[in-house]
């Protein structure tokens, strides 16, 4: 056995390890912390790229915390797993990257220059890293109750890391709105668990998925989790509040943030697909996640066509990508009983909804940056009092301009890739649903050249900015996403066959999942 | 007089609560019960006796300090028990069943149950239940604090008034 | 008797609901949260429980009599203790809030923001 058999959980505890140092550390001074915040970050980051790799040349890995062996979730005698198991496959991998970037590139965004008191500052990198530990730990848990207890320290974390460095009282009753209904989603989850630990005496993924049956309480479980896990995932109508929380949020904060709603995403696919799977039939649940998609659309570019504040755009831009990538979802469920139609349409609604996932995330991270960048060293958050910013803050630009590129959806960047898939199969399932998608796609590439007009293009409106240019930091958290969707665009094949087709076999393949997790060291 | 056994109902409280939480974190290989509920059951103590807390070790600023040092201590020592065998895996239960200090065995049939026969166990809850006090702890001390020193601002307020 | 107390959660649990939603003061949506997470703790400890169980304690092993789960009584603490966690950071953004505005009340806070 070799050291990254540890790997799923050195991803968990490594940034533990460096949450809990971090106190002693700052005895030694702030560029001491500022330092060991980047090595815990980037060191996560290595890990998360570690793990990636090493599944994607063995397979899926599995770890039971406390075994005897690292493999055997199953002693002999025993029919449901007795330990926390966590359990990697190639869907897993690719969240754990994806977030672990994006909390990296949080890192690098840090600037402790204008924050508070050294308490402050180390408080804010000790939660920081603790969400950054708890959102990971979300996604290689196969234990229900495990993931219900992260994601209540995830939400505690993040919501409390918003409110630093702010005198607002704006930010601090975002802040609370959010832990509030966050807490109510735990709770929902919880009760969602407990019912299923009452009828089945597990709460392991992979045992529940072998013994589920579809009565009237894993009816209501699927109702509890669906509810909670898409609002996490920041679609309408369970939750407005994402796009307020996010547009308070400081630059590094925003990308544990956004991160935070892929992990949601990533829950919500696991649960339909490897807890219920094939006993899901031909149910209301692919409605409901079209019905959302096109409130979260609706909604999303409404509210940005009528907002002047930029700092929420990015949260507006997110919610219609959301709506896309439910309405992808929601097709691949309604064909997922039909073998024709899966093959027809049906896979390719669940790449497109996948690539478009991780896409977004990446690219709206980026989007917010520059946002928050511009929000600090303009102290304005009104686009009527900002304008021709190119002139001053050219790399900003050319990364908002860029990064709008890509969730436009338009060649030759990445964007396009899963746009096309989604308007593909959606037109195939339903010629409306189709052509709403476009028309959507369209008013965001509407929306975004607005955004950039009014940030970036005209005469320069700013007085004053407390920076002349992008700072080190803002450069290296920007560039670096924006080198990972270009790298990403530059191979679009490579980065589908890679990535997003493995992710896609390992969804649907529920027996597979089964067999990892409960068939291990056998 | 009223004051005095007012501290003293509360001393026989917390002292309960210490007792009950001790027992939670170092028995609870043997009954529903981890360091995350005897480190609560230790806190809720402190809840009780800080409104009474007149000794000057125990004074705002030593025991936020104290709280800090035991919070990462326990931290640091649960990640330190969690690596105790990298041979298997991370928390595995290396000292059981081995015999001396923690490992012994347990008889057979009911008994109360030998303290030291739980292996890592009653040692990743005590850690567990250091990092939950010291955490907890901090926040409650910043509450009564708060609350304090809104008292005072009111009061001298008002004289100024 | 089971068929009673998830009733009595359920009914615990929308009351809490309710509270979070009519309240405006964020004092009272705190304590309605606690009310609704309590329902949550107390549904984990009925799930454990069996009719004429004794204590899952390492004492009572040898008697031969049915234990109740404990499984589900230490998830109902871990539960317990997130919740008073999630509660306490509430309260610190309320005292923050009060510090700043003079007021609990969340619509009159949001309009002085």
């Amino acid at each position: 056995m070799d050291w990254q058999t540890h790997l799923p959980a050195l991803i968990v505890a490594f940034p533990f390890l460096g949450a809990v140092v971090t106190p002693l550390v700052s005895l030694a001074g702030r560029g001491a912390r500022h330092l060991w915040f980047l090595l815990s970050s980037c060191g996560t980051t290595v890990l998360a790229l570690l793990l990636w790799r090493r599944v994607a040349l063995k397979g899926a890995i599995l770890y039971v915390v406390g075994g005897e062996s690292w493999d055997l979730a199953l002693p002999a005698g025993l029919s449901l797993p007795p330990r926390i198991v966590l359990a990697v496959d190639a869907l897993g991998a690719l969240i754990v990257v994806v977030g672990a970037l994006l909390a990296f590139a949080g890192t690098l965004a840090y600037l402790p220059s204008d924050r508070g008191t050294p308490e402050e500052e180390r408080s804010f990198v000790v939660l920081y890293l603790l969400a950054m530990s708890s959102a990971l730990a979300m996604v290689v848990t196969s234990d229900l109750f495990n993931f219900a207890l992260f994601f209540g320290l995830f939400s505690l974390a993040s919501t409390s890391i918003v409110t630093f460095g702010k005198k607002k009282g704006a930010a601090v009753i975002a802040a609370f709105d959010a832990l509030l209904f966050s807490g109510v989603l735990l709770l929902l989850i919880l009760f969602a668990v407990a019912l299923l630990y009452g009828r089945y005496n597990t709460v392991n993924m992979a045992a529940l998925a072998r013994l589920l049956r579809f009565g009237f309480v894993e009816k209501t479980v699927l109702v509890l989790f669906a509810a909670a896990l898409l609002a996490r995932y920041g679609a309408l109508p369970f939750t407005s509040l994402f796009t307020e929380f996010l547009g308070e949020a400081s630059p590094a904060a925003g990308c544990i943030l956004i991160s935070g709603t892929l992990v949601g995403f990533y829950a919500l696919v696991r649960v339909v697909f490897s807890l219920y799977g094939t006993i899901l039939g031909e149910g209301a649940l692919g409605w409901v996640f079209v019905v959302s998609g096109l409130l979260s659309i609706s909604f999303g570019l409404t509210f940005g066509f009528r907002s002047r504040r930029f700092p929420l755009f990015p949260g507006f831009i997110l919610l219609a990508q959301t709506g896309h990538v439910l309405l992808g979802l929601g097709v691949a469920l309604r064909s997922s009983c039909h073998v024709r139609a899966m093959a027809d349409y049906g896979m390719v609604a669940l790449k497109g909804a996948l690539s478009l996932a991780v896409v977004s995330s990446l690219a709206c991270a980026l989007l917010f940056l520059a946002t928050a960048f511009i929000r600090r060293w303009t102290s304005s958050e009104d686009l009527v009092d900002v304008g021709g910013l190119a002139k001053v803050l050219p790399k900003t630009a050319v990364s908002f301009f860029l990064a709008s590129w890509v969730v436009a959806g338009l060649p030759p960047f990445i964007g396009y890739v899963p746009k096309l898939l989604l308007h593909q199969s959606l037109f195939a399932f339903n010629p409306l649903l189709g052509a709403v998608s476009i028309a959507a796609s369209i008013g965001a590439a509407v929306l975004l050249a607005r955004f950039f007009h009014g940030l970036f293009l005209g005469p320069l409106r700013v007085e004053s900015l407390s920076q002349k240019e992008a700072s080190l930091s803002a450069v290296l958290a920007m560039g670096g996403l924006l080198c990972l969707l270009l790298f990403l665009s530059f191979l679009p094949s490579w980065s589908l066959t890679r990535w997003i087709e493995p992710s896609v076999s390992v969804l649907l393949d529920q027996a597979g999942y089964v067999k990892i997790v409960l068939g291990g060291g056998l | 007089m009223r004051k005095e056994r007012q501290v003293l109902a509360i001393g026989v409280l917390a002292s309960a609560l210490i007792f009950l939480g001790l027992y939670q974190t170092f028995w609870g290989h043997l009954c529903p019960g981890d360091g995350l509920t005897g480190g609560g059951s230790v806190v809720f103590a402190l809840i009780l006796a800080l409104p009474f807390s007149g000794s000057s070790f125990f004074d705002r600023e030593n025991r936020w300090k104290l709280l800090a040092v035991a919070e990462t201590a326990g931290a640091l020592a649960f990640l330190a028990l969690a690596h105790v065998d990298l041979g298997s895996t991370l928390f595995y239960n290396a000292l059981a069943g081995q015999g001396g200090l923690f490992g012994q065995s347990l008889p057979e049939g009911g008994n109360v149950g030998p303290f030291f026969s739980s292996g890592t166990i009653a040692l990743i809850n005590g850690a567990l239940a250091l990092l939950v006090i010291g955490a907890f702890g901090r926040l409650v001390t910043a509450f009564f604090g708060a609350s304090s020193s809104e008292k005072h601002r009111r009061e001298e307020e008002g004289e100024n008034a | 008797m089971r068929d009673f107390v998830v009733f009595s959660v359920s009914v615990l649990f929308l009351l809490g609901l309710g509270g979070l939603v009519f309240k405006k003061n964020l004092l009272k949506k705190t304590m309605a949260f606690s009310v609704a997470q309590s329902s949550v703790v107390l549904f984990f400890v009925v799930l454990g429980y069996r009719h004429g169980s004794r204590p899952p304690l390492f004492t009572f092993a040898s008697e031969g009599d049915l234990m109740a789960l404990p499984s589900a009584q230490v998830m109902a603490t871990a539960t317990l203790i997130l919740s008073v966690a999630v509660t306490a950071v509430l309260l610190a953004l309320i005292v923050l809030l009060h510090r700043h505005y003079d007021t609990v009340d969340g619509e009159e806070i949001r309009r002085l923001l």
